[in-house]
């Protein structure tokens, strides 16, 4: 098994360009795009070095799931959607410093590695019936508490999530949207009734109104 | 079979230039064939017949995010699940079970701890 | 040099055959969404004893062709406040994401045509049940970023409340589908059916299945579950703004999306390509009967699909929510449970 070079570079031209688009592109909903595209090329790259499952993984968690996440978080901070600001922050520098320290960290383990990175080779097993059920076996097998555990670690997120999110902590917040989401209903309530009536009236009459919206 | 993947490559290449290349074409000859009346109407956001009042950019409830957060942590519960459903067969079944089991136990723990805590509720 | 070029391939199979496949594919498809909106006016009409369309062509058999026409030259009307960027690129993602979807459906069984392994699908890969997840679950960018995009109360409302729901039973789905991995073994769509021969999985799994097909239901926004276009509340949802090719391209990703989680459903749970009435499958000629077999379960999930549509109301929206997360996913999640005891019990005995 060896990785198509020109493949690779495609993807790696592509990964590396969507990655700077996130951070550069000044409208938060479109960095949420580029970075669904950063994702699903990583996913691509992954599919490049034979890990099958990993890239589905990638797709449906990373380019299918997260974002909904950041999306969603967007739409909860009021007016920061449309605000098309600096995207630079004032701690730039920091940042460039941290992303060359691991940029050297990367380049280091690269080094003192002498290739022992790729020296075993692809079992043809693997490339003919994919990885998943090798990994099912190793995580029910030799991994099997690490399995349980994630599922733990799972759950404590999802507890951290509810009580994080939950009401009274934003407790201003929501009464306002309640009053506003009551008002609209109330005004959508009273368009139907008025609907309704108007229909009613018109059955009576003997006009047929068949629905037509497709 | 991964190179398979190769051909949805392709089959992205034919999915994407063959629409695009109809609707450059129609885009084209609608140019062409249409009458061409811009009216500041046309513009106008459809808000049921009133004049728009503000962005539509506004905040939004929390419930959603509460959502997103849940569908995320079950969709990677999900990922754990399916090598465990390819493996199981060649597996010793009660031990097998037994992980699986446990492991749904402790899922459905969180979602009935959401489910109590009223996160599922819509309001 | 020419027969240089005919014999390069990327992996197994020839790229000329994969791009004739993806143009049969591809045709197949947009002919399909386009009968399919008329099937579903006819339906919809019989159902409220009315005729349907009947102008265009005998029994109305060209209006998709005409609808077409009008949809490709329609002025394309358009909000002064939109984001011109995600407003093309969002319905052009619905489209996308519907027919690339279908590139690893298996129509009928690999067939031997002198010596080469005609797949009946774009793509033979082994993770194809995931990848078909994957794919589908990028139509709620496309239905979210449309309706941002538009500027408009509705579309963003219509389009939160859709991303929500598809997020909801996108979780369901796969959980549903999980006894089906289990007792076919595999991930590989062609090796699900089969996994078939002895008994459709829709007698082994009949909960998987009915779950399947409600998930479904509500991934491609049909009624009950068409809550984010809900007409009475949101006027059109996400796509209200949207007109011309726009507007045809959601309408595009709809129908194909239709298409696609029915030929799952039969794929997964009808037995895919094989036949009622038993026929030998070797060569092309068995291969396109297959083709047929598929097809024909797969039309009588769409005039479910329809029939449902044009039958039942639409569910207010924490009902549809407190169903995807309070009865699909326990059920889902009950159903692994069983299928997994009962695997290990036949096993034990």
């Amino acid at each position: 098994m060896t990785v198509n070079p020109v493949a690779f570079y495609v993807i790696a031209v592509l990964v590396v360009a969507t990655a700077i688009a996130v951070v550069a592109v000044p409208n938060i909903i479109h960095a949420a795009v580029a970075l669904i595209a950063c994702f699903f090329m990583v996913a691509a790259l992954y599919l490049a070095i034979g890990a099958d499952f990993l890239a589905a993984t990638q797709l449906l968690i990373y380019a299918g799931a997260i974002p909904v996440l950041i999306i969603f978080a967007v739409m909860l901070t009021r007016g920061s959607m449309r605000r098309e600001g600096n995207s630079w922050v004032r701690w730039w520098p920091l940042a460039l410093l941290v992303t060359m320290g691991l940029g050297a960290v990367l380049l280091g383990v690269f080094a003192v590695s002498h290739d022992r990175w790729h020296r075993g080779t692809y079992p043809q097993r693997l490339l003919d019936d994919g990885t998943t059920r090798t990994i099912g076996d190793a995580l029910l097998n030799r991994y099997a508490l690490p399995f349980e555990v994630a599922s733990a670690l799972l759950l404590v997120a999802l507890v951290g999530a509810v009580l994080l999110a939950r009401r009274d902590e934003s407790e201003a917040v929501l009464e306002r949207s309640e009053e506003e989401r009551r008002q609209r209903e109330e005004r959508v309530r009273h368009r139907r009734e008025e609907r309704d009536r108007a229909r009613r009236a018109r059955l009576r009459d003997g006009v047929s109104t068949p629905d037509e919206s497709t | 079979m991964l190179s398979s993947f190769g051909n949805i490559a392709i089959f992205a290449g034919v999915a994407v230039g063959i629409p695009a290349g109809t609707l450059g074409l129609a885009l084209l000859l609608g140019r062409l064939l249409r009458v061409r009346r811009p009216h500041p109407a046309k513009d106008d956001t459809y808000e049921s017949g009133m004049s728009t009042r503000g962005p539509a950019w506004v905040q939004f409830n929390v419930q959603y995010y509460l959502y997103a957060l849940i569908f995320v942590l079950f969709d990677v519960e999900v990922l754990f699940v399916v090598p465990w459903a390819l493996a199981y067969r060649d597996l010793d079944k009660g031990y097998g079970f037994a992980e699986i089991a446990l492991f749904i136990a402790i899922l459905l723990a969180g979602l009935g701890y959401a489910w109590r805590r009223g996160a599922l509720e819509w309001e | 040099m020419i027969a240089d070029l005919a014999h390069f391939s990327i992996g197994p199979d020839y790229w000329w055959v994969v791009l004739i496949k993806g143009v049969i594919v591809l045709g197949f498809l947009a002919t399909a969404a386009a009968y399919l909106t008329l099937a579903e006016r006819k339906v919809s009409a019989h159902i409220q004893l009315r005729i349907g369309p009947n102008r265009v062509g005998p029994f109305g058999l060209l209006q998709p062709a005409a609808d077409a026409v009008k949809l490709l030259f329609k002025e394309n009307t358009a909000p002064a406040g939109r984001d011109k960027l995600l407003f093309w690129l969002a319905p052009a993602l619905m489209a996308g994401a519907a027919i690339l979807a279908y590139a690893v459906i298996p129509l009928s069984g690999t067939t031997n045509v002198n010596g080469y392994a005609l797949h009946w699908n774009m793509a033979h890969v082994n993770v194809a049940l995931l990848y078909v997840l994957a794919i589908t679950a990028l139509g709620v960018y496309a239905i979210f970023l449309g309706g941002w995009a538009a500027n408009n109360k509705y579309s963003l409302l219509g389009a939160l409340r859709s991303s929500a729901q598809l997020i909801s039973y996108e979780m369901a789905v796969a959980f549903a589908l999980i006894g089906v991995v289990i007792l076919a073994h595999s991930l590989d769509l062609e090796e699900i059916v089969n996994a078939q021969q002895h008994a459709w999985f829709i007698v082994m799994q009949p909960l998987a299945g009915l779950l399947y097909f409600v998930g479904a239901l509500a991934e491609t926004n049909r009624l009950p579950f068409d809550l984010p276009e809900a007409e009475t509340e949101l006027i059109a949802g996400y796509h209200t703004e949207y007109s011309s090719m726009r507007f045809g391209f959601y309408f595009l990703g709809e129908y194909v999306n239709m298409v696609t989680v029915c030929s799952l459903a039969t794929a997964l749970f009808l037995g895919g390509w094989l036949p009622l009435i038993p026929w030998i499958h070797s060569d092309w000629l068995g291969g396109l009967v297959g083709v047929m077999w598929f097809l024909g379960k797969a039309s009588i999930l769409l005039f479910l699909m329809m029939w449902i549509r044009w039958t039942l109301p639409r569910l207010r929206y924490d009902r549809l929510m407190n169903l995807g997360w309070k009865v699909l996913l326990p059920l889902g999640l009950l159903n692994i449970v069983i299928t997994g005891s009962v695997v290990a019990a036949r096993a034990a005995s």
